[in-house]
């Protein structure tokens, strides 16, 4: 493995220091790499956060470690990831599901959109709505039309 | 042993080169750590200089909602639930309807239960239904086979009937059996349209879609017909050797009645009582592989490239690419395994057995399935299995047919939570949903289509429980019933009213007493419903 290390710098300038092998596993970093000329800090990643960047690092970094090879460690990277799922609140969720569609980190952005969608999962309209704070901003006529529509849905 | 002997030297060996690197690389980083507090108080000076650039930062920071996703990331999160879910979601807020709405996820839904619709023309056209719109037109539909039903019997054979297809695309039913003569009719009028030649042996299986019909039995070999062009249904099956030999094809290989036959885009795939699956290819009709088992072969589904198949009590799973056995699946049921059925993406598989119970398993990955859910539903053997979502139905020599509603058991079998599994593994007993009883023969075949339940056994005819029109007397007797209900509200809102009237009428002059009177006297609530429109007229 490469020892090579890379400099990444969030948008309030704060420098993460990770293996290449770790950095690389986001599409837009390795292309960063490739096509532009290192900066004296590192990598400008200017819409990633450095406390959204600590968990995109903390994660990149396990699953770079982590080739798993069979079950078991299939088994033990899976319950990382929830443990590491479960350590976050709703707006981290979010902004990670941001961070890790800038930086194109495919399992990241798997894993962060389906325990959005695990949320959602069996909740009722209300309940969805106070969970993510979403303003309901039908008219009472359209509010009565689309529960009409989705009918079905709540039989 | 000395090759493995020496690579783990070689390991220890790397690791032994290895670790002072690694020492090197802490001391690195720790350098680095210093480094870059420095760089920090650097950055944060420059922070402090450049206040546009951490407000911005702070914005991007502020994400606090679903809805300030860019839509492309929220579509990504809504494909992760199932239509319900969606549903529900779509009630929430303008922009997740929309979203929610649009969604590609409707046409997968759509497919994934039931395939391509046969019309999607229509679909394409801009005026056309969303996916939405035609996946939920499509689940309300699932409720038919509750609902009320006519029986339509077809009278044609003479013997009993051994096989049935519904090919609803086509609005055509394939029969045949006993008397070896294969039957066509027409699918919602009910009247036969055509009869085959006796071919000189039971038929014991039928498949068909718009470009071939096949047949097998207990000759051994496969008879086929090639769809005409310009014909309305299809198939020329008066033909014999002698009139048309293109359209007109017997393929012999088996060493032993043929009981299973089934096709794909590619392929025809035909079992036997010679312990054999055969694939031939559909376009050059040459058998291209020879799949062979430890027992007679009872029944076969293939979906793309996974071919399930049942010899004995066992339940095969084959890659008919390479040829090769996935797995196998082990006394399914005490005595044979008569019958199977898949979900159309092929995840989904129902077993029907000797034993009289019914068992459906799920695929988790690669061939691997496990137990979901049993019923019990029939005394004597279940000879034959339909599934079309989400119901499956089963046809037994008890005489009757079980009717099984699958989707609360999806919902808890695929909840992510790991008590489920455990539920899973004990496999759970469920009851049927609707029981249709026979009469008294032995049920041999049963086909779903077009809102259509079509059976056929040992009583020679072929039954049609036709429930197309279910939704609609559901519907007809519903508005009643609100009628029924609207009018008793009224009357008593009436009533409501008069007494009202009454009550202030004793309260009030004497001036107004008088008006009171001519009320009161109209008791009955139709008079003072009269009496309102009266007033209102006047």
């Amino acid at each position: 493995m490469s020892t090579k290390k890379i400099t990444l710098l969030s948008s309030d300038r704060e420098q993460f220091i990770v293996d290449e092998a770790v950095a690389i596993q986001s599409q837009t970093i390795k292309n960063l790499i490739e096509d532009t000329v290192p900066d004296e800090d590192g990598i400008p990643l200017p819409v990633v956060h450095s406390r959204i960047l600590a968990k995109v690092t903390e994660y990149l970094t396990k699953h770079a470690n982590y080739k798993p090879h069979n079950d078991a460690a299939k088994e033990e990277l899976k319950n990382w990831d929830v443990k590491f799922l479960g350590k976050l609140d709703n707006n981290t969720l979010f902004d990670l599901i941001l961070a890790a569609n800038y930086l194109d980190i495919k399992g990241l952005l798997d894993l962060t959109c389906q325990a959005v969608a695990d949320l959602m999962k069996g909740m009722s309209v209300e309940e969805v709505r106070k969970l993510f704070n979403i303003e309901n901003d039908f008219t009472p006529e359209e509010e009565e039309a689309v529960r009409k529509e989705n009918q079905w849905a709540f039989d | 042993m000395a090759f493995e002997w020496s690579d783990d030297n070689n390991a220890d060996s790397s690791s032994v080169v290895h670790s002072p690197a690694v020492k090197e690389e802490e001391e690195e980083e720790e350098e680095e750590e210093e480094e870059e507090e420095g760089n920090l108080e650097f950055s944060q000076l420059l922070l402090w200089k450049a206040s546009s650039s951490s407000s911005s930062s702070s914005i991007n920071s502020s994400v606090t909602n679903i809805t300030d996703l860019p839509p492309a990331l929220v579509s990504e999160i809504l494909c992760r639930l199932d239509p319900k879910e969606l549903g529900v979601i779509s009630c929430v807020s303008t922009l997740l309807h929309r979203l929610a709405s649009e969604h590609q996820g409707w046409k997968n839904f759509y497919c994934e239960r039931w395939g391509l619709p046969l019309a999607p023309k229509s679909i394409s056209s801009p005026g056309g239904k969303s996916w939405k719109d035609i996946f939920i037109e499509r689940e309300s539909r699932s409720r038919t086979f509750l609902g009320r039903y006519s029986i339509d019997i077809l009278y044609g054979h003479t013997e009993a009937v051994r096989s049935v297809l519904v090919l609803s695309s086509s609005n055509l039913i394939f029969t045949a059996g006993y008397d070896s003569v294969i039957r066509m009719w027409d699918m919602e009028e009910g009247f036969s349209i055509a009869s085959s030649r006796p071919l000189g042996c039971t038929i014991r299986a039928l498949a068909a879609d718009s470009k071939l019909l096949v047949a097998g039995g207990t000759g051994g070999f496969i008879q086929c017909w090639k769809a005409v062009e310009h014909l309305p249904h299809l198939f020329h099956l008066a033909a014999s050797h002698t009139t048309n030999n293109s359209e007109f094809l017997q393929l012999w290989e088996h060493q032993g009645p043929v009981t299973c036959l089934a096709l794909d885009p590619f392929r025809i795939y035909s079992g036997s009582w010679d312990m054999t699956v055969r694939v031939w290819d559909r376009s050059l009709f040459k058998c291209s592989m020879v799949l062979r088992h430890n027992d007679w072969v009872w029944s076969l589904v293939p979906r793309a490239s996974a071919l399930a198949s049942s010899a004995g009590a066992n339940v095969y799973f084959w890659d008919v690419d390479t040829g090769d056995l996935v797995s196998v699946l082990g006394n399914a049921h005490v005595g044979n395994t008569c019958s199977l059925a898949r979900s159309h993406m092929g995840d989904l598989l129902f077993t029907g057995g000797d034993d009289g119970s019914i068992r459906m398993f799920e695929c988790t990955n690669n061939c691997n399935f496990s137990p979901v859910a049993s019923w019990n539903p029939h005394s004597d053997s279940v000879n034959s299995l339909a599934f079309e979502f989400p119901w499956l139905v089963s046809a037994s020599s008890d005489g009757k047919m079980s009717l099984i509603d699958i989707r609360k058991l999806l919902k808890s079998s695929r909840s992510p939570a790991k008590v489920n599994q455990v539920a899973v593994t004990r496999t759970i007993v469920e009851p049927p949903q609707r029981m249709l009883h026979g009469f008294g023969w032995s049920l041999f075949s049963v086909g779903v289509g077009g809102d259509r339940i079509v059976c056929g056994g040992e009583e020679g005819v072929v039954r049609v429980w036709n429930f197309s029109q279910a939704l609609e007397i559901e519907q007809r007797v519903q508005a009643l019933r609100e009628m029924r209900l609207d009018n008793r509200m009224q009357r008593r809102k009436l009533q409501m009213e008069m007494n009202l009237k009454g009550s202030q009428g004793h309260q009030c002059s004497v001036a107004a007493k008088n008006q009171m009177n001519i009320n009161g006297n109209r008791n009955g609530s139709w008079h003072g419903r009269r009496g309102v429109g009266g007033k209102l007229k006047a």
